[in-house]
């Protein structure tokens, strides 16, 4: 088959987690109208479920591809889109189906809209608990503010699609920042100049989170992902996107501080009393000048 | 909230976390309890999400170990937009006044150097004339844990300037400052945060060479500390 054929690349990082994964990746191996030899599936899997890899595999078609990573699932999105042979990247998820015309409808897009370096997909919930109705309900409250004109938050893993050469401008999705690294990819998007659509057509079903341990397990790798970028060289540059939190600015900066300044001697140190001296006084003109000595 | 800085005085930076997770269970209970009771079920699904990303932020930040890899300025000149937060510990979120953006740092904040070892470097810190004069509202600098000598900070306009020697070690470098306390909210603003002192900008470079512009001076549109003030 002609490499040139194909005209989207399908990314989805493989792992088990909702109970629906074949049903979901049929939807885009066998059940899209779009001719097969025009896009690539490529599956990323981590082994960590020998069943699921063996059959989601027998899924796939010579010119499909099938990679090996380690690491978060923004590492392994990043590994399969290093891979892609096609010019149009589809980034989705393995609890998502595809409508039967979604990458038709993506291509349809991407034709009429040169200007836009990508595009995420609209999206409908199966919700199968309560938990998953409030998360369906929470996303789209989201997505409304995230549709207004202009606005720089469109990358969702859930569908996304954008062109290679935008995707290979910036850093990608980073391995070190799972779950976090979408919002860090939307802004060096926005801050490159890179405009992001909404392909009003192609929609994605997105399952929901089921359990509040899955729910709250997210949310925990959410916050060391942000942890870990925040302290990033750069990451100040992204505050006028996504605000720092308050609370973990303080943290860090009383953690730092209980680690300078050791327990027994902070406070003789801030009221300007040597060690020695067990008064609390006023900082005397004496005592400054003996600091002095021994500072400087 | 006085209730919640003596016990964080009394157990220390681990209340935060403490704070965090009260917080977490009580959404938690407002939203098994909401239907029965008619509370905004939704809001508390948002804050259990919300509180679970803060609760984790926070533990790491408390379990953070310094390592190389954390950032430190070097001489230059740096706006406060540009200063990574790795290396700039008790701020605030980013603001702007006057055109230009800026920090509250908390009374007591600290800045990590990688300066040349043994060579002695002028610190000037950008004020930008919020909370003038700057010097009075300054209780104390130190620098690598010992206190910067009263001789060793001048003001000039809404700038400070400390003078400090690079330690032994080029990535040894730390200065912390303790400032007088301002809280708004005492002033009848609805701003109850407790600040510092507002930092537009930080400069540091060696007293043996010129001192590097400021941002306003590259602009022209000031020509000295002086001339600031009146601004």
């Amino acid at each position: 088959m002609n490499a040139n054929q194909i005209k989207i690349s399908v990314i989805i990082p493989l792992l088990k987690e909702r109970g629906a994964e074949l049903e979901c990746l049929r939807t885009w191996t066998y059940g899209q109208r779009l001719a097969r030899d025009q896009y690539q599936v490529i599956l990323i899997t981590r082994h960590d479920n020998a069943e699921l890899d063996r059959e989601a595999e027998a899924l796939l078609q010579p010119h499909d591809l099938w990679l090996s990573s380690s690491g978060s699932v923004s590492k392994l999105n990043d590994v399969g889109a290093r891979a892609a042979s096609a010019p149009l990247l589809f980034f989705t998820e393995v609890h998502c189906l595809g409508d039967p015309d979604c990458l038709e409808q993506l291509i349809d897009w991407a034709a009429r809209h040169p200007h836009h370096a990508g595009a995420c997909t609209r999206s409908r919930d199966r919700n199968t608990s309560e938990i998953a109705k409030m998360e369906g309900r929470i996303l789209q409250e989201q997505f409304a503010e995230w549709s207004r004109p202009n606005h720089w938050h469109r990358v969702l893993v859930r569908g996304f699609a954008i062109r290679r050469h935008a995707y290979e401008a910036t850093d990608g999705f980073q391995a070190d920042y799972p779950n976090f690294a979408d919002i860090v990819l939307a802004v060096q998007l926005h801050r490159g100049g890179w405009s992001i659509d909404i392909s009003e057509n192609a929609w994605v079903t997105h399952i929901n989170t089921v359990t509040w341990a899955h729910l709250l397990e997210e949310g925990r790798t959410y916050g060391a992902s942000e942890h870990r970028f925040r302290l990033r060289a750069d990451a100040v540059d992204y505050e006028r996107y996504v605000a720092a939190n308050e609370e973990w600015c303080a943290a860090l900066a009383n953690r730092m501080l209980t680690r300078f300044m050791r327990p027994g001697l902070c406070w003789q140190r801030l009221l300007g009393c040597s060690t020695h001296r067990r008064s609390w006084g006023p900082i005397s003109e004496a005592s400054s000048r003996r600091r002095d000595r021994l500072g400087d | 909230m006085i209730l919640g800085r003596l016990i964080s005085a009394v157990v220390g930076p681990r209340w935060r976390l403490t704070k965090v997770s009260l917080r977490l269970a009580l959404a938690h209970c407002r939203f098994r309890i909401g239907q029965r009771f008619g509370c905004d079920r939704l809001q508390a699904f948002k804050d259990i999400w919300d509180l679970t990303i803060r609760k984790e932020m926070v533990r790491q930040a408390l379990d953070y170990k310094q390592t190389s890899a954390m950032s430190r300025l070097s001489a230059g000149t740096f706006e406060a937009d540009k200063i990574p937060l790795g290396c700039w510990l008790g701020v605030y979120g980013l603001e702007s006044a006057h055109g230009r953006a800026f920090r509250w740092t908390r009374p007591i904040c600290r800045w990590q150097w990688q300066l040349a070892p043994g060579q002695e470097f002028e610190l000037i810190l950008d004020t930008g004339g919020l909370r003038s004069p700057p010097r009075n509202q300054l209780f104390a600098a130190f620098w690598n844990g010992q206190r910067v000598a009263e001789t060793h900070i001048r003001e000039e306009g809404d700038r400070l300037h400390l003078t400090v020697r690079g330690a032994k070690t080029i990535r040894e470098n730390e200065l912390m400052l303790v400032c007088m306390p301002f809280t708004p909210s005492r002033h009848g603003s609805p701003d109850t945060r407790i600040l510092g002192l507002p930092i537009f900008a930080v400069v540091c470079h060696e007293l043996a060479q010129r001192s590097p512009a400021l941002p306003d001076e590259r602009e022209g549109r000031f020509q000295s500390g002086t001339d600031l003030k009146a601004a």
